[in-house]
């Protein structure tokens, strides 16, 4: 009901939130600009180890996403589409310490929904909540007021990882104490309830305390995405894949 | 000067207000620095409500604080209703609060920023079942601790574009 009065003021706060970001850009831009040149030397062959690497990874992942295309027609099912996402640049940040969001370049008028999933580099970032015409809200993976139901690579076994509101740490609820899950396990989304795709990173299992006297552990599990330093974030659509 | 001068300096302490509300820290500061932060529009709306109460509308207040939940991402009309309530406290409180002492003008905003901040709380929790954190009393002291400065920074700009 209150939706258009949001986007009405979203008009006016959009220039407020640029210049309020402009001292976390300029900082940014002056530590870049006066990194030494050894610095830059070592980010540069660092950057190129990490082509090849990918590249490597990319051809392999080629040849995967082949067989598995051949293998779904043999099953009968559909391929899924190749990857379809929305490259997006962080322009703001709540400074809000109980809330983790971040206000991103991409908005209504590039397709950008409410509920969508994002990524970085490293893994699942968050969702987008709201959007304005060129920006949208993402509300991080570490926010208290985020779920996300995961599964365990190694084991299969699935829970939900729930913000904790620090950016390094995701809580695992309904975790029985006899449950296959252990120290290094990697967490991935699971799919279920729709809202996130199947099968990208969200982190590693941290710790698992098991109280016999309680009827779930207290497991929590760190979080693959650099929620901290990423620049850039991958709007996902319908359609993405891992 | 004239009086659209003395307005526009109001309206531009309020947007700096909005400003510093909104703006990030730069990389690299540790995310405790964060919890130093006070609830500028509180106290910017508070002092404008005690120094010219015959000036700051209720509706202008409340125009302010839907920017602010717009920037910030609140559920609108709680930065509103919020800078309201305090606008209206100042009104009330003004007689009295140029008779207080620093240490009687910290305890109120305290109070008053505590009050805001559980409203806040509350409607946070209503909506987004985000727990209650032990961190809102010491945001409120960090607010009351950061009136006095401010009050000075503050009382010099009116004192310099003769704003009364």
């Amino acid at each position: 009901m209150l939706d258009p009065l949001k986007v009405g003021f979203s008009v006016i706060a959009s220039p407020i939130q640029s210049i309020a970001e402009a001292p976390y850009f300029v900082t940014d831009l002056l530590i870049e600009f006066f990194a030494s040149r050894n610095k830059m030397q070592e980010k540069n062959s660092n950057l190129e180890g990490e082509i090849r690497r990918l590249s490597y990874s990319s051809q392999r992942l080629a040849a995967i996403e082949a067989e598995n295309i051949r293998l779904r027609e043999l099953l009968g099912s559909r391929a899924r589409l190749s990857e379809d996402v929305l490259v997006a640049e962080i322009v703001g940040i709540d400074p809000n310490n109980q809330r983790r969001e971040v206000v991103v370049d991409k908005g209504k008028g590039d397709g950008v929904r409410v509920r969508q999933a994002v990524i970085d580099a490293e893994g699942l970032f968050g969702q987008i909540i709201a959007t304005g015409q060129s920006n949208a809200r993402v509300l991080m993976v570490s926010d208290p007021r985020h779920a996300i139901p995961i599964e365990i690579v190694r084991s299969g076994f699935r829970s939900i990882a729930v913000g904790t509101g620090r950016n390094d740490r995701l809580d695992l609820e309904y975790v029985s104490t006899t449950a296959d899950l252990r120290k290094g396990d990697l967490l991935v989304s699971s799919g279920l309830g729709g809202r996130f795709p199947r099968g990208y990173p969200v982190g590693e299992v941290q710790s698992v305390d098991i109280d016999p006297a309680r009827s779930y552990a207290d497991a929590y599990a760190s979080i693959r995405a650099q929620l901290d330093t990423s620049r850039h974030v991958l709007i996902l659509f319908e359609g993405a894949t891992p | 000067m004239n009086a659209l001068i003395r307005g526009m300096v109001v309206l531009s302490t309020l947007l700096i207000g909005m400003l510093v509300t909104v703006g990030h820290l730069p990389r690299g500061v540790p995310d405790w620095v964060g919890l130093l932060r006070p609830e500028w529009m509180v106290l910017v709306c508070f002092y404008w409500a005690i120094e010219l109460p015959e000036r700051i509308g209720l509706v202008g207040v409340w125009l302010c604080g839907t920017l602010v939940d717009v920037l910030v991402g609140d559920a609108i009309g709680t930065n509103g209703a919020c800078l309201a309530a305090v606008s209206l406290a100042g009104w009330k409180l003004q007689p009295r609060v140029r008779l207080y002492s620093p240490f009687q003008e910290v305890a109120l905003v305290f109070a008053m920023c505590l009050g805001v901040l559980l409203i806040k709380a509350f409607i946070d929790n209503l909506l987004n079942g985000v727990a209650y954190s032990p961190y809102i009393v010491f945001n409120a002291v960090c607010t009351g601790l950061w009136w006095i400065p401010l009050y000075r920074v503050l009382g010099r700009v009116k004192a310099s574009f003769y704003i009364r």
